[in-house]
Parts: structure tokens; C-alpha cells; sequence
């Protein structure tokens, strides 16, 4: 196996992985307006959550 | 957020059947108002609330502070979801973009989720949900849903923003630790392609790499870091105005 195929298998590799890094997570609405105008042309319930984005006065952390 | 549910695959299945909202408390006075209805009668809007609403929003649970008042665990939650979910019939409806209200907000809730921030930038609001328009069915597709956080806005919003050299177009950018500022890792046109827009988004997923942290240490640093933030209306909750005082 030469030095180039080598190269390329591991290029090819680290694409795949880096292709699917981030997992999978709710696709929430930041708006209450939009949601709801959604949940109404779509007749889907809403699943609500609301959280401050802080802690402490400390941002970056729910 | 609380991640022993709401990061839990089954979960995260059952809420493709819903309209998931996530608001960020005192960050809109309209919004706590309306928060306020859902939560205990009289009693002071806290920091998290959780709630199941009917398509129209009228409730069909109880205002809670998280999942965990609610459900055992994720699995409990998960069928109940799906079977509240079986009730309704669908309608199938074209999804708008997602979008985080302020630019300096997106990218705190950016950091908050681990997440890369993609921005929609024009002079002109029109361009905007024009380019906004472009990017939604990626957004809420099967590979891209959940992983990114949207927000929009013009040239002169973007001063936390580092390394954008464009007035009109697409930004993806990877935010700081407390989501205060944030670095360019892909930029396009104005008429970038879907294919074009799916790979800046595969780039921007695939080149942030946040430090996980502690939530105590995350509050101890930013602290020695001199980091504040102000929310647009005062916090409510006595645990987080106790906690602002309390040394980490």
C-alpha cells in the first residue's frame, strides 16, 4: 500500500467522522409568536421549555 | 437545560411530533408575561419553565420548572409525549428559519447549547427573509435539525463577530465559551446554492470544538473573567438572585 492510498484512507476517514460529529438534538423555535403560528398550521401540540441563558450573571450556560 | 431528558434519544424522537419552543426567560417582556400564565398563580416567573401546550397553546399539563417535576425519566417522557403526539393529525407546513431574536443573543444561547451559530446578514429586511427563506428546509432537515442556532441581522450588528467581511449573505461562526463573541469559519454570498450552504453548515459543526465544563467552574471563570450579562428584564427567580451573590 503506498504512502498516497494510505493518506487518503485517513483523509477520507476523518471526513466521515467530522461529517456526523454533532449529535442529534430538539429542533427547538426561540420565539413563542413563531411556535405558535406553526403548532396552528401544522396541528402539532407544543412541547414548551423556557430557560434563562445565565447563570449567576455568568452567560454561555443555562 | 436539563440534558438527563431533554438530550435523551427517545425523547429527541418524540419531539419531531411537536412544535418545540424554547424561550429564554427575561429576555422579552412579552414572552414572561405569557410565561407567567403557565407557572404558579401570583408567584414570580423563576429561571426554567417547562409545559405541554395544545396547537392553539392552551396547556395540557401544569407549568413546571423542568422535566424532572414531570416524568420519572426520559423513557416515561418519551411515551407520554408520543402518546399526547397520537391525538393530533399533522399538517404538513412549510418551517421558517428559526430565529434567535438579537444577534448578542444568539450567540449566548449558541454557547449555552454547544452549538455553532449561523447568521443571515443583509442592510435590508426583506434580503433577510429572503436569505432566511434559502437556508429553513436546511435547517429543519434530517441531518442539520438541532445542531445549528439562527440568528439575523445587518452589517453594523456584527460587532461581537469576528473576521465577517460581508454586508449581505450567510456568517457561520464558532462562538467563545460564554458565548460574548464569536469567530467566522465560513462566509458566503448572497447567492450561495443549497449545496454551497450545506457544506459551510457541515464546516461550521464540524470545526467548533467547545470545552465541556463544569456548570461551577463555567460560573467561577467567567467570574474572574470580569463576564456579566444583562437580560433585558430583571431576573425573577430568588435562586438566581441569591446566586448572583454567591461565590462559586
Amino acid at each position: 500500500m503506498n504512502l498516497r492510498f494510505l493518506l487518503s484512507l485517513m483523509a477520507a476517514f476523518y471526513f466521515c467522522v467530522a461529517a456526523i460529529a454533532a449529535d442529534d438534538g430538539i429542533g427547538w423555535i426561540p420565539t413563542w409568536q413563531q411556535a405558535l403560528a406553526e403548532a396552528k398550521q401544522t396541528n402539532k401540540p407544543i412541547l414548551l421549555v423556557s430557560g434563562a441563558p445565565q447563570c449567576g450573571g455568568v452567560p454561555g450556560v443555562w | 437545560m436539563d440534558r438527563r431528558f431533554l438530550s435523551q434519544t427517545d425523547v429527541i424522537a418524540a419531539s419531531r411530533k411537536f412544535v418545540c419552543v424554547r424561550m429564554m426567560t427575561y429576555e422579552s417582556a412579552t414572552e414572561a408575561q405569557f410565561l407567567k400564565t403557565l407557572w404558579r398563580p401570583g408567584a414570580e416567573l423563576e429561571n426554567t419553565l417547562f409545559a405541554v401546550l395544545d396547537p392553539y397553546g392552551q396547556p395540557l399539563t401544569q407549568g413546571a420548572r423542568g422535566p424532572d417535576w414531570m416524568f420519572r425519566d426520559a423513557p416515561q417522557m418519551a411515551a407520554s409525549l408520543n402518546e399526547i403526539a397520537s391525538q393530533y393529525q399533522e399538517r404538513v407546513s412549510r418551517q421558517s428559519l428559526p430565529i434567535v431574536k438579537t444577534i448578542r443573543l444568539g450567540l449566548n444561547v449558541a454557547a449555552c447549547d454547544k452549538r455553532p451559530l449561523a447568521l443571515v446578514v443583509s442592510e435590508n429586511e426583506q434580503e433577510r427573509v429572503a436569505l432566511a427563506s434559502k437556508l429553513a428546509p436546511l435547517s429543519w432537515s434530517r441531518d442539520y435539525i438541532g445542531k445549528i442556532v439562527y440568528s439575523a441581522g445587518a452589517r453594523r450588528d456584527l460587532w461581537e463577530i469576528r473576521g465577517a467581511s460581508l454586508s449581505s449573505g450567510y456568517l457561520f461562526v464558532s462562538p467563545n465559551e460564554f458565548g460574548t463573541e464569536g469567530t467566522v469559519v465560513a462566509q458566503l454570498a448572497a447567492n450561495a446554492s443549497p449545496s454551497d450552504l450545506q457544506r459551510a453548515m457541515q464546516t461550521a459543526i464540524s470545526s467548533y470544538h467547545p470545552m465541556q465544563m463544569e456548570h461551577r467552574d463555567h460560573i467561577r471563570w467567567g467570574r474572574e473573567q470580569g463576564v456579566h450579562w444583562e437580560s433585558e428584564i430583571p431576573v425573577s427567580d430568588p435562586h438566581e438572585r441569591q446566586a448572583q451573590h454567591m461565590p462559586f
